[in-house]
């Protein structure tokens, strides 16, 4: 028998997967019932396990399926398209949760863990932020201090997504006595670890079953082996797992739009207004054919990344382009989604409300768009030098993309190190790069993909106009920041006297 | 606190020492890291011991232009790794030399 010529290849591996995906949400997941209980089923979370869907990207030396994150990242969008929260549980698991152990656990316990992770059995979380820091990283006050063989550690992880059923959980921390002062490393800690407490779940806007909490770590002792990577190197680790993560969240998001999408075109097709379809109104055209537009552009961007991923090197500002675009790309499309639904939209029968709701808050974790874009500008206006990329051919673009490239220049020869804090600055170069990003890799899908040549066109057209928009605003920047200082401090006034008093 | 570029004796503000420099270093390094400026060491390595990242290193580096009137150009900030290096280079920014 002819063992080779018998192996599924990649494609029918994955088509088999997207198969038992749709049996597994078509038999298991009622997305109105799962909100409404406020919490996934067990018997959810053990059908997920039996689809194979907490394998996708364990190694399959350690019983996973060992797929590539562009593969994973499918199945995730495959799950949005029905229930975010179901997607969130499986694409944090898939990436934060695992991330660091797969690629920076020792063997012995990547051989202890990975198997049941990839089983179910455990489930991964992660935990960075804690209460009252948000994005800011540098401030983490849960400290790991070696004693004997191992580490003692005490504090609080806020935020945990998965946190409330996981198995193990992967902890950034500070380690003072392990590779300077004021290191990070990054650390795992079994659910059953005496001193690990697991506070309520929290009440939220949106994907309201997925698990939310806080985790105490009061007096934890973990043996030395229960590091990840190199002691210190926590901060390192940390950003290469949120770079993969948002990756992962970035597909997520494709899967809510595709979903937002398809309940408009069965809605504007049927529904009739003044003796005809609402969908033959120009007005409706144009919005029906941004969303396509913008969510061509959001795979094509999310893709690039998930393959650069696998590729290796730094994909801290790519995933974090595609983490913007995708989040704020979601929301959009929904909103736009249950816009021209009408107050049908506004109920929530049709589904898009939960949608809506459910991808609000892809803006804010894994690092909030806001503070992302700040940084994404910032590493602009330092690269040693912007990657230099063939024209496209396309003459709209390659001039905006031209005129990116010299506005960074110019700002960067008159501000020097100064630049990177102006906040204006940096978040506007950075939304421009980020319309260059979307753009140039939705006219790299379209060579690949005749049928696609309008909808990309388009995409870019729309991107391209976006773009010159930011760097018009680049102008403005000075009296934008007098405004805003003055007027703020007008506003906060009545605020800060009263704290203060 | 740091004073104000403008509220200090232009004088002295023209040409501070080499002390002045690194304990004007020292204390805006430890206002943004929110630490005693007794616990930063000159040889401290910003990222090892004092738990700096790209950003946090950028937003010192952008302090120290606005305090001591000097413009970083983004390549010379290369390669920085020690609070001695950053204090040599903006000693050599403020006397005027490259």
């Amino acid at each position: 028998m002819n063992v080779a010529a018998d192996a599924p290849t990649d494609g029918e591996v994955m088509g088999l997967l997207i198969e038992e995906t749709r049996r597994f949400l078509a038999r298991e997941v009622d997305p109105a019932a799962i909100e409404a209980s406020g919490r996934i089923p067990d018997r959810v979370v053990a059908a997920a396990a039996s689809a194979g869907l907490f394998a996708l990207t364990i190694p399959e030396s350690h019983g996973g399926l060992g797929l590539p994150l562009r593969s994973a990242g499918t199945i995730v969008a495959e799950l949005a398209r029905v229930d975010r929260s179901v997607a969130t549980m499986v694409g944090l698991h898939a990436g934060l949760g695992t991330r660091s152990l797969v690629v920076h656990g020792s063997e012995a316990r990547r051989a202890r863990w990975l198997p049941a992770l990839a089983e179910g059995e455990r489930v991964g979380a992660f935990g960075a932020t804690e209460a009252g820091e948000g994005s800011d990283l540098q401030a983490i006050r849960t400290i790991a201090r070696p004693e004997g063989s191992g580490l003692r550690i005490d504090g609080e992880k806020s935020y945990v997504t998965n946190g409330g059923f996981a198995g193990l959980y992967t902890l950034l921390v500070r380690t003072p006595g392990l590779g300077g002062e004021r290191s990070f490393s990054m650390v795992c800690v079994p659910r059953e670890t005496p001193g690990l407490s697991v506070g309520p779940e929290e009440d939220k806007l949106g994907i309201r079953a997925s698990s939310t909490v806080t985790v105490r770590l009061d007096d934890v002792y973990v043996p030395s082996d229960h590091l990840l990577g190199a002691p210190g190197a926590g901060m390192d680790l940390a950003h290469e797992a949120l770079g993969w993560g948002r990756v992962v969240m970035a597909t997520g998001c494709t899967g809510t739009a595709r979903y937002a999408l398809d309940a408009t075109l069965a809605h504007v097709t049927a529904r009739r207004q003044f003796h005809r379809p609402i969908g033959d109104f120009d007005a409706a055209r144009l919005q029906v054919s941004t969303m396509a537009a913008t969510l061509f552009a959001m795979e094509s961007l999310a893709d690039r990344a998930a393959s650069a991923a696998e590729a290796g090197g730094d994909l801290t500002g790519l995933s974090a382009a595609a983490k913007v675009f995708c989040s704020e790309g979601a929301f959009a499309i929904c909103d736009a989604a249950l816009q021209l639904h009408g107050a049908m939209g506004f109920l929530e029968q049709t589904g898009v409300a939960r949608a809506l709701r459910d991808c609000r808050i892809t803006r804010i974790f894994e690092g909030a768009n806001d503070v992302l874009l700040v940084h994404l500008g910032a590493g602009l206006l330092v690269a040693r030098a912007r990657p230099e990329t063939p024209t496209s051919g396309h003459p709209a673009f390659d001039e905006f993309d031209h005129r990116l490239a010299r506005l960074v220049a110019e700002n960067r020869a008159e501000f020097g190190v100064r630049g990177t804090q102006r906040q204006l600055l940096t978040s506007r170069l950075a939304r421009a790069e980020v319309c260059a990003l979307a753009a140039r890799a939705s006219l790299d899908r379209a060579a690949t993909e005749p049928e696609s040549a309008e909808l990309a066109a388009f995409a870019v057209e729309q991107l391209t106009r976006e773009g010159h928009r930011q760097l018009d605003a680049l102008r403005f920047i000075q009296e934008d920041e007098r405004a805003a200082a003055a007027l703020s401090k007008r506003a906060y006034s009545p605020w800060a006297s009263g704290r203060s008093a | 606190m740091t004073t104000h570029a403008l509220l200090v004796d232009p004088v002295a503000r023209a040409v501070p020492s080499d002390d002045e420099i690194r304990a004007r270093a020292v204390q805006l390094l430890a206002t943004i890291l929110e630490r005693d400026p007794a616990t930063v060491q000159q040889a401290h390595s910003l990222r090892a011991d004092l738990g700096m990242d790209s950003l946090s290193a950028l937003e010192f580096l952008s302090s120290l232009s606005h305090e001591f009137n000097i413009d970083l150009e983004v390549e010379e900030t290369y390669g920085l790794t020690t609070l001695n290096e950053v204090v040599a280079l903006v000693t050599q920014r403020v006397r005027g030399s490259r």
